[in-house]
């Protein structure tokens, strides 16, 4: 996991420092570095940004009244000289307030915290058990505050609706807080990632063509990226046919042959639809 | 001195010592000599304006690597060596105009100082450009430094100064002449 940043400081010096202490931190990735909040907004139109560093007096537009109005608020962390503010970063939520001058001792705690952060969300909303992929036929996801038991064969597609997904069986649906794309990495080889917001069940296709895959009477499309149509409706072609004629040691293979070209696919797919996501 | 400005430049500092860049060594040494300054040679009620003169360039230095090209600075002085002048004073109109004039101005703000003197007379002009944000000019004609001031130069100047402030609708001015005592 790679956390992507973006720095908003008018000096160029406190910016350069912040960009250091970044570089010295392996999984965060530093997107851009805005000297005013209005370069900032341009970039978080374009670019998915999990982290801030705001600096708050900068001209015009102040760090903590940019930030209140941003509608998808990334996590933040103050960088200010003004000790004054704490109260203003606290009541907006932030991760941490880094007072200047910003040591890196001080910054790895910012880090630090920003972390245990992550993962205290991630096991909220994560399945309790992550098996790894096809050896169990169960995985547990968490709903209502209770664990549910979800049969991985009976999972007929998922779909993504933002920050949830909506997991569809044959006679209900479940929808969990979770993202598509780390829920797909937890389930067996037979699910294939056919769309930026569609995982299918190969096992319950009934019908395909370029333009998307029919399970139950349902039509899932299949995404546009050209790589992706190339590779999908080939493999699943013999896939199926596999499948069909019941030869287990030939789907085998095909499965392995099919998850790995489908976890290529599937990364080319992400990186060519996070473009246009935001 | 606005504690701010200290802690911005300590964290520029910090950069630069950790960029190994050939400016440390300098700022070091300009920072220190406004806190030896500050600290321990302008408890006179009036010091040489050479000093003052010193203090002036020492912060503009820093002020000008906090912030890079935004700044275009100009420090003119034609003054007598021997004149003194109450410490401190036409540093706050110079803090002030960079915290108002250049700190909130996204592009280039122009700072244009002039310093001389004349027998027993001293004359101060600072004029910045007005940032293109409308709260600009309340900040700077109410400022608590600015009011400070002038309470400081009834004090010491009294009946002997003249304290000038304008503003166009581009510029800030202060002008400040005073007759040393």
């Amino acid at each position: 996991m790679t956390w992507r940043c973006l720095i908003i400081d008018d000096e160029d010096l406190a910016r350069e420092l912040i960009k250091r202490h970044l570089r010295e931190i392996e999984e965060f990735e530093l997107v851009a570095s805005c000297a005013s909040a209005f370069e900032a907004r341009k970039i978080l139109q374009t670019e998915k940004i999990d982290l801030l560093f705001l600096d708050i007096e900068m001209p015009v537009l102040k760090g903590t009244d940019f930030f209140k109005n941003l509608i998808h608020q990334p996590k933040v962390i103050f960088t200010t000289a003004y000790r004054e503010y704490a109260i203003d970063g606290f009541d907006l939520n932030a991760v941490d307030y880094l007072l200047k001058p910003i040591t890196f001792v001080r910054f790895f705690k910012a880090i630090e915290k920003f972390l245990s952060q992550q993962t205290t969300i991630q096991t909220e909303t994560l399945p309790s058990t992550t098996p790894p992929p096809s050896k169990e036929n169960f995985i547990f996801i968490r709903k209502d505050r209770k664990q549910v038991k979800l049969i991985l064969d009976s999972i007929l597609y998922i779909e993504s609706l933002k920050d949830y997904i909506k997991i569809h069986l044959a006679n209900k649906t479940h929808t969990v807080k979770y993202s598509i794309t780390a829920f797909h990495a937890l389930l067996a080889q037979n699910f294939i990632r056919v769309h930026r917001s569609y995982i299918v069940n190969a096992d319950r296709v009934s019908a395909f063509s370029k333009q998307g895959v029919e399970i139950e009477d349902i039509n899932i499309p299949i995404g546009a990226s050209a790589v992706f149509q190339k590779y999908l409706i080939l493999l699943m072609a013999s896939f199926f046919t596999s499948l069909h004629h019941r030869k287990p040691l030939v789907a085998t293979a095909m499965i392995d042959f099919v998850s790995s070209i489908c976890k290529k696919i599937n990364s080319s797919l992400i990186s060519d639809t996070s473009e246009t996501q935001h | 001195m606005n504690p701010h400005f200290l802690f911005n430049t300590l964290n520029n500092l910090y950069t630069l010592a950790l960029q190994k860049s050939e400016k440390t060594p300098e700022v070091i040494s300009v920072l220190s000599d406004i806190l030896d300054y500050m600290l321990y040679r302008c408890n006179e009620k009036y010091v040489s304006l050479d000093k003052e003169i010193e203090l002036i360039e020492n912060y503009i230095t820093l002020e000008k690597l906090r912030y890079g090209k935004r700044a275009k600075v100009s420090f003119h002085k034609s003054v007598n060596e021997m004149i003194k002048i109450a410490p401190l004073i036409l540093l706050t109109f110079i803090e002030n105009a960079f915290k108002h004039g250049v700190g909130q101005e996204i592009n280039e703000a122009e700072l244009n100082i002039s310093l001389s003197s004349e027998a027993k007379n001293i004359l101060f002009t600072i004029r910045n450009t007005i940032p293109n944000s409308s709260s600009a000019l309340e900040n700077t004609t109410s400022s608590i430094g600015i009011l400070n001031v002038k309470k400081q130069l009834e004090l010491l100047y009294p009946n002997s100064h003249e304290l000038k402030i304008d503003h166009t609708e581009r510029h800030y001015s202060v002008q400040l002449n005073l007759t040393a005592q």
